[in-house]
């Protein structure tokens, strides 16, 4: 579903993200792991095709940045930033109008109810705490029911029940058959639905693994890899 | 050394290493530093420096009281934010002061002298600019040394107010009652001009103009405290007269020094004021910052939630969700205040300026500055800087021209407003006035569509206004051919029509050369970089 092959973005000389290739499949939980400045939201704006890069990313088969390609593609930002003039039921209105959907209204009245929001409706952005936001964020990227989501610290804001929603949200998607890539340093959150983990250091993919391949929790796997780094440096 | 001190020579210190280690900084200084020095030189070495102010009684009356006007009015416009700042708690204090100095076992007076030094910085930074004023104040007589007197005049005022200010906000502490009682003494300073300007208004028949020059000559004016002196303080020193500079200049710094005395005895608990509004300024930098640049859209405030519902589908919602947006924030919906003094300034420019023409050029001129370079707050521009526009699936350019659409319509109605006002007023050449309005309005297009291009150039969605300085040039280089097939037209075209075929030839060119920037950038939305924290860095360390 989504492929990155080769992908370099530099900052000037800085290389924020140096050669990256991975590949994620339909209906597939991704968990993108590294330290603060490894280049997760780089790579993921990147595919997003927010960001300029060299090298080659498809999304369902199409160049990220095609029409095509957009249509398919959810994104939760890092920092969620609503409309500050829009009220909550306006931003799914605004998705559902500009993303051609039909019959959206009862989808975008569940998504609300789901995360909480269905009392602050005719909230405007700028009046939403950080947390509300990102449900606002959230819900905006489920609403055209893509094929594949990409979501940067998800849980950023979020309070436990809205962890907890997010949780089944992910789980729900993942049966459906929507492929996640969701990079965050919380990992104990991911839980056990993992199918793939990329992890990241200095801008580069130091390590893939399949969960079918592995017996080890996420946890063991990310602190194995930087301990043993440590040590060496 | 105590730990003030440490810390205002180690931020200094560090600040001065930032500059040494970025060339493109060192460079603006450097040119900085070679054009002030080249003043003091012109200064000591002869030249015009030895020209004041030249005061000659009958030909120069009307000019001075016109600076004493300007002098009254830029005081004025200093004088007033820096109270109304001071009662609302802002401060010179940043969110790292409030949370390491304001918990920190110094006395609070200590941290307010802190305070004042850390805005005796600020004022001497930011006072340069009265320097670049040396050209039109040459138009009044004043040579370079009377620039530099007008600079020091400059510092002394905004020093005594940004005391006032500390004093304000001292003193209030955000208690309503008071901030009532130091709004109405302030504004009870400046009655008596007000009174003195209705009654010359009877006096002079209702002649607006002669009534604000007999105002501004009486004493009234003059003693009408800080800007007053101020104003006939920096008269009286840069047209050498000496004696009244001391009387006047004496009050300001004697007001200063009075504000600083009562300030350091009474040892004031500002501390719960000044880190909530410091607190509430440091959330909307990082707001913008984080890329919510909707934070630091004026107006948006008051916005109050009555009808609901967007309309269109595809690229169109953009522009529906802007009209709604702008209803919502401003109550003349995509017009705000701004527009409403545009046709008002409009309007007086073209009564005082007494032909078409002139009023034409200047007020296109002005509107077209203030457009390129407020147009980066347009809703249509802040778009790029949330991730939707570049996500959504629809056609690039039509996204952009659907982005803008709004920031279009409201220059359009501006335009007519603007010049039909002004052409009904002025009541001559009112041609001039129509294409002027579709010039107005064809630069909002090309603004548009050099932005579009500036993406494709730069590679980057964002336009900050250091980024606008520098790409001001690349904006008019397009433009450059049509202003010389403008003047030739105006050249070969009867004297009577010599403007009208200047500005119709170069609004032909302008929509031709904004249609070849969206052509050439069609695709642009879907190939750059959104602005981001990374991009925010790289730019910060240019």
């Amino acid at each position: 579903m989504i492929a990155v092959e080769n992908l370099t973005k530099k900052y000037g000389k800085f290389v924020a993200n140096d050669s990256v290739s991975m590949h994620l499949g339909t209906g597939e939980l991704g968990v993108l792991l590294g330290p603060n400045g490894a280049g997760k939201s780089t790579l993921i704006k990147s595919i997003c095709g927010l960001l300029r890069f060299s090298g080659k990313i498809t999304i369902d088969g199409h160049d990220n940045r095609s029409v095509e390609a957009k249509a398919v593609l959810g994104y939760v930002p890092e920092i969620a930033v609503p409309y500050a003039m829009l009220t909550v039921d306006e931003h799914l209105e605004f998705i559902a109008r500009a993303y051609r959907l039909k019959n959206w209204r009862d989808r975008a009245d569940a998504l609300l109810a789901r995360f909480d929001l269905a009392d602050k409706k005719n909230k405007l952005g700028k009046e939403l705490s950080k947390g509300m936001k990102q449900k606002v964020s959230l819900c905006c990227a489920m609403l055209p029911q893509p094929k594949a989501i990409i979501l940067d610290e998800p849980l950023s804001g979020l309070d436990p029940h809205g962890i907890r929603e997010l949780q089944t949200a992910i789980a729900d998607l993942q049966a459906d058959g929507v492929s996640l890539l969701v990079s965050t340093h919380m990992i104990d959150t991911v839980g056990s639905n993992w199918d793939v983990t990329f992890i990241m250091k200095g801008g580069k993919l130091v390590r893939e693994c399949r969960r079918a391949d592995r017996a080890e929790t996420l946890e063991d796997i990310y602190f194995s890899l930087f301990k043993a780094d440590e040590l060496s440096e | 050394m105590n730990s003030l001190t440490y810390l205002l020579v180690h931020t200094t210190k560090n600040r001065i290493l930032d500059i040494m280690k970025s060339p493109g900084k060192l460079v603006a200084y450097g040119l900085g530093i070679l054009f002030f020095g080249g003043i003091f030189f012109s200064m000591i070495s002869g030249g015009s420096g030895d020209r004041y102010y030249e005061y000659d009684a009958a030909a120069a009356e009307p000019n001075f009281l016109l600076l004493k006007g300007i002098l009254f009015g830029f005081f004025c416009v200093m004088f007033f934010p820096t109270c109304f700042a001071g009662l609302k708690g802002t401060s010179q204090y940043g969110m790292s002061d409030v949370n390491f100095l304001f918990v920190s076992p110094i006395r609070a007076r200590t941290i307010l002298l802190y305070g004042i030094l850390q805005a005796l910085k600020t004022i001497f930074i930011g006072s340069w600019f009265v320097l670049f004023q040396i050209g039109w104040l040459r138009g009044f007589g004043i040579g370079t040394g009377g620039v530099v007197l007008l600079w020091l005049a400059y510092v002394l005022f905004a020093l005594a107010t940004q005391m006032l200010q500390i004093f304000l906000y001292a003193v209030t502490n955000g208690n309503a009652r008071r901030i009532s009682w130091a709004k109405t003494i302030i504004a009870a300073a400046f009655v008596p001009i007000v009174f003195e300007y209705v009654r010359q208004l009877f006096a002079a028949d209702f002649n607006f103009w002669a009534a604000l020059n007999a105002a501004l000559a009486s004493p009234i004016a003059d003693f009408t405290p800080v800007v007053g002196w101020a104003a006939a303080g920096t008269l009286a020193l840069v047209s050498g007269e000496f004696a009244g500079a001391a009387i006047f200049l004496g009050l300001v710094a004697a007001f200063l020094v009075t504000l600083f005395v009562i300030i350091y005895v009474t040892d004031p608990d500002f501390y719960e004021h000044v880190s909530g509004a410091t607190q509430t300024l440091f959330e909307t930098q990082r707001a913008v910052e984080e890329g919510d640049f909707q934070a630091a859209v004026p107006g948006a405030k008051e916005a109050r939630v009555k009808g609901t519902g967007l309309g269109g589908e595809g690229a169109v919602v953009f522009m529906y969700k802007h009209v709604r947006e702008s209803f919502r924030a401003k109550r003349l919906g995509l017009w705000g205040i701004a527009s409403v003094l545009y046709v008002i300034a409009a309007g007086i420019l073209a009564y005082f300026t007494g032909s078409g023409d002139s009023a034409v050029v200047s007020i296109l001129s002005t509107i077209i500055i203030i457009y390129f370079f407020s147009s980066g707050m347009e809703r249509g521009t802040l778009e790029v800087y949330s991730h939707y526009i570049f996500m959504i699936p629809e056609n690039p350019l039509k996204k952009w021209i659907c982005a803008n659409m709004e920031s279009t319509i409201k220059v359009a109605v501006e335009s007519v407003f603007i010049f039909g006002v002004a052409a009904i007023i002025a009541r001559d050449a009112p041609h001039n006035f129509a294409v002027a309005a579709v010039t107005y309005i064809t630069f909002a297009f090309y603004c548009h569509g050099s932005s579009l291009a500036f993406m494709r150039i730069t590679g980057i969605a964002s336009r900050s206004t250091l980024l606008s300085v520098l790409m001001l040039f690349l904006y008019i280089v397009p433009l450059l051919p049509g202003i010389f097939f403008a003047v030739l037209a105006a050249v070969f075209a009867p004297d009577a029509l010599s403007l009208t075929a200047f500005l119709a030839v170069f609004t032909l060119w302008q929509t031709l050369a904004g249609l070849a920037c969206f052509i050439f950038s069609k695709n642009m939305l879907h190939n750059c970089d959104i602005i981001s924290l990374d991009a925010l860095g790289l730019y910060k360390n240019l």
